[in-house]
């Protein structure tokens, strides 16, 4: 009986990590397209690493989790960092262009506005500081890695 | 014809993930009741014309806060039918498990997880697909075209508030 849920449960697992890799697959693909089409960002400045973070009056986690994580990520890089932050109903279209199908969505962008990383969902602050790290290390020049 | 109302996409998403959850519960412990227990109530809900699950979005998620509403101009119409659909599948799979076809019942029920799936994280409904499809095609019933600026089955956009 417990050999047969064990069985069961790995199965389940295995189809599970299937489907999260596709997603991740695709994130990769959207986060590309994000990338060529290279959409305007109200507020964005050359020069500086950003988050563009996709948020709406009414999201709690938002609140509650996001905003605390992204005040300690500023509170860290300080003036080296700039955080975009859209309200997805005022800028809607933006939000589709981008392929923001929940919020939060935070997306990670190198100081020419490439993105280079996009969480969706509460992203911690320690992710977006490693993230950001990451693109502050590439060179100019450097092809990104896209990583969903 | 587009015939938009406002709909909780919260409400829909809290559905998806409980089918989810169940189907793989019930996959997990070899459990075909979970599977019927699904079943009813997408075929109930979709009967009622609400999420067979939304109830727990609005009597216990929604007062306590842990969700709120994401309301969005859209047509229920489709949401109905692929939660009537989705609620088929999940019957003929309850239908195999207790006929004794176990791996064709949970195969129809991991289909169903899939497309819960693929709407819950990528906003793409396919049940709502099929729907605009067969309004394309003029079939008879299947009255509403997508949203404004909505390819079909997917999310439309966010209003200005």
């Amino acid at each position: 009986m417990n050999t047969d849920i064990l069985v069961r449960l790995f199965w389940a697992l295995l189809i599970l990590s299937t489907g999260i890799l596709v997603f991740r697959l695709i994130n990769h693909w959207l986060l590309r397209q994000a990338r060529r089409a290279q959409f305007m960002l109200p507020g964005f400045r050359t020069g500086k690493p950003a988050i563009l973070y996709f948020t709406t009056p009414e999201c709690v986690p938002c609140k509650t989790l996001q905003r605390p994580a992204l005040q300690r990520v500023r509170d860290q890089l300080g003036e080296t960092l700039q955080v975009i932050e859209i309200n997805a109903y005022d800028y809607p279209q933006l939000a589709d262009q981008w392929g923001v199908f929940s919020i939060p969505t935070t997306f990670v962008l190198d100081a020419q506005g490439h993105p280079h990383f996009v969480n969706r969902g509460v992203a911690r602050a320690e992710q977006l500081l490693h993230q950001i790290a990451q693109v502050s290390h590439e060179r100019e020049g450097d092809a990104p890695e896209l990583t969903p | 014809m587009t015939n938009l109302k406002p709909v909780d996409h919260t409400a829909l998403r809290t559905n998806q993930a409980t089918i989810i959850i169940l189907l793989i519960l019930g996959y997990i412990l070899n459990q075909p009741l979970f599977v019927v227990l699904v079943a009813l109530f997408m075929l109930g809900g979709t009967l009622l014309g609400r999420p067979g699950f939304g109830w727990l979005y609005q009597g216990v998620l929604k007062p306590l806060r842990v969700l709120e509403p994401e309301v969005l101009q859209d047509n229920p119409a489709p949401h109905r039918f692929a939660q009537g659909f989705g609620g088929s599948v999940v019957a003929a799979a309850a239908v195999a498990l207790f006929a004794g076809a176990p791996t064709l019942g949970w195969i129809l029920a991991w289909i169903v997880v899939g497309l819960a799936a693929l709407n819950l994280f990528l906003g793409f409904c396919a049940g709502c697909a099929v729907y605009y499809l067969l309004n394309r095609l003029g079939v008879p019933g299947f009255t509403q075209a997508p949203p404004p600026d909505t390819r079909p089955g997917f999310r439309p956009p966010r209003q200005t508030q």
